[in-house]
């Protein structure tokens, strides 16, 4: 899975750093002085990246956690996302990270204690007020576990933190720690989902919906609270079908108490980043689909987006009658 | 079909001649700065640089005018170089080069599954003998890289050594036979990764190349920078949503370039699809 791994020279004795170095004891690390050196580089293919990607051991020296959209949220007025990781192993369509970042290598940024710090004092500056922190939009929260141990790491410092919400968002069926651990109050897991069919010729090399269910089924009778994420909503021939056959499918397994909430988002790129993507995905059916350039969004047209939006609010609403409900338009 | 393409970079003779006989190379004109060579099909290209950076630079240069595919080939650049981490005549696949005095460093993708032992190389002005170092040096690459990853991808471009002199064995004590030697040696290793090679810059070539009937619609219908690009994307939407279907009968009783763009959306706008 990882073709090379690069080690920035000043935490080549971290830790955290020679602990993962341990699990590739049969690769030679490269040094290097500071992650940019490879993963900014203007003249990479990310595709080929995307097939033999390297890990990057890395420090992040700024920006630990940054203000969430304004439209982003799931109830708290204050809202966060911090990124320990930069790419992610799977391969979506409509992923804006191939859009963003010039490389597909996985960047980890080792000095969790820091990102920490930063959570913390953010808490105490809103002074007891909530505050929602997103993990999950520059990676998958859980996919790398087994490598980072960032689950393992921030669940008891969230366990402190009474007034942060933590909300991991992900599409992996990694159970650990989750599963070994008893759940905390203030931590969604909140999956990806969309219509089977549709997943399987757009999430590459993620797990099937059938196992992210399974997944989810499992966490949800452990007590974990579940987030249910449908963003992006992809239209096509039989969506209706497709997405009451989901949700049905979902809620015939979770019960409706474990779902702290659910949210909706139409299939959006920003201009420039719909044109990067296709020329690295000119045989994606996604891409080539029914999209529109409306402002400074490709998108579907209005009527397409609001028919799905609201078809699919009222399904929800049917099944979980409490559960709180978000349309996010906002962009990482 | 279409093959993919590998773009050869060497200093010496000696070095070249081996890969010139493997691969039925022959001198292309002696019109260029440096000697090219490039075999029937045009799947290899060689060039014959130099020794020295400037030369490297140049020779690199020279090479991506000349071939047709130089922006989808796969760039390598294989010659001598001296060190003590390996035994005399062990091939190794660069993963750094920087050269001296310090500038920036550059670190090649390696490609996976190439079992070989990997090393840092450090790239000098003159000839070196102090070889009490962790890197190999040669006189080369770090130019060669530089040059060519400015228009390549950095993931198409692959620089091995072979370990020519140590402190044992001085580089005075090369000879031309036995530097050929030392590459002719490796012509099986370097034709298992040529394979590799051309699969990537093959598909390179693919993902990059226009489909045929849009040189047939830009060659009939005049099309404006703008209007070329609408048609290039909206071609490809049309293989991917409707795969199989001719696009010919788009141009039936069309006039202009913007009915036939106005029709080939509609008709793709139209399509809801099938996610099966």
């Amino acid at each position: 899975m990882i073709n090379q791994i690069f080690v920035e020279r000043e935490i080549g004795n971290h830790h955290r750093v020679k602990s993962i170095l341990k699990r590739f004891a049969s690769r030679s690390p490269i040094y290097i002085d500071n992650y940019g050196e490879l993963f900014n580089k203007k003249n990479q293919n990310f595709r080929v990246q995307k097939s033999f990607p390297n890990l990057i051991l890395a420090k992040k020296n700024n920006g630990h956690v940054l203000q969430a959209p304004k439209t982003f949220g799931i109830g708290d007025a204050y809202n966060f996302y911090f990124s320990h990781m930069y790419n992610c192993l799977y391969d979506c369509d409509y992923c804006f990270l191939q859009g963003m970042y010039s490389s597909a290598d996985f960047v980890l940024f080792v000095n969790y204690e820091e990102f920490e710090d930063e959570i913390v004092e953010k808490i105490a500056q809103l002074a007891g007020r909530k505050v929602t922190f997103f993990s999950g939009y520059d990676c998958d929260s859980l996919a790398f576990e087994r490598i980072s141990g960032f689950v393992e790491h921030f669940l008891p410092i969230f366990e402190k933190l009474p007034n942060a919400l933590l909300e991991l968002r992900t599409k992996s069926i990694q159970q650990e720690p989750l599963v070994s651990k008893s759940p905390i109050e203030n931590c969604v897991i909140a999956y990806s989902l969309m219509p089977s069919n549709v997943a399987k010729q757009i999430d590459r090399k993620a797990p099937s919906i059938e196992k992210r269910i399974k997944a989810l089924e499992n966490l949800a009778k452990k007590g974990w609270q579940i987030g249910l994420r449908f963003d992006p909503l992809i239209y096509g021939k039989d969506w209706k079908t497709l997405y009451s056959d989901l949700f049905k499918g979902i809620f015939k397994r979770v019960a409706k108490e474990s779902i702290h909430s659910v949210t909706f988002g139409s299939l959006r790129f920003p201009k420039e980043m719909f044109k990067n993507l296709v020329k690295l995905n000119p045989e994606s059916k996604l891409l080539s689909g029914p999209l529109t350039l409306r402002g400074t969004k490709m998108t579907y047209n209005a009527e397409i987006e609001l028919e799905m939006i609201n078809f699919c609010e009222n399904l929800i609403k049917s099944y979980a009658p409490e559960a709180m409900s978000f349309n996010c338009r906002g962009d990482f | 079909m279409t093959k993919g393409c590998i773009c050869w970079v060497v200093a010496l003779l000696p070095e070249a001649k081996p890969l010139i006989e493997k691969l039925e190379m022959k001198l292309l004109s002696r019109d260029t700065l440096h000697p090219i060579y490039n075999n029937e099909t045009g799947t290899d290209w060689l060039v014959i640089s130099g020794v020295g950076q400037l030369n490297a630079a140049s020779g690199s240069a020279t090479l991506y005018q000349s071939c047709p595919k130089a922006n989808t080939a796969i760039w390598v650049n294989i010659g001598i170089a001296g060190g003590s981490i390996a035994e005399i005549g062990e091939l190794l696949y660069i993963n750094s080069i920087r050269k001296e005095p310090k500038t920036r460093t550059f670190y090649p993708f390696i490609f996976p599954k190439i079992k070989i032992k990997n090393a840092s190389l450090v790239t000098y002005d003159s000839p070196q003998k102090n070889y009490n170092q962790d890197y190999i040096f040669d006189m080369e690459a770090w130019a060669f890289y530089e040059t060519i990853q400015k228009r390549v991808n950095r993931e198409f471009i692959a620089v091995f050594k072979v370990l020519s002199d140590t402190s044992e064995a001085s580089m005075n004590s090369l000879t031309k036979l036995k530097i050929f030697n030392l590459i002719n040696d490796k012509l099986e290793f370097l034709e298992s990764f040529r394979i590799k090679a051309q699969t990537l810059s093959e598909d390179e070539f693919r993902r990059q190349s226009n489909p045929e009937i849009f040189d047939q619609l830009v060659n009939k219908f005049h099309f404006t920078f703008t209007q070329t690009k609408q048609l290039k994307s909206l071609i490809k939407r049309w293989h991917v949503l409707l795969p199989g279907k001719s696009l010919n009968y788009v141009m039936e009783n069309k006039e202009s370039a913007k009915a036939i763009l106005g029709h080939i959306k509609e008709i793709l706008d139209e399509i809801e699809i099938d996610w099966g």
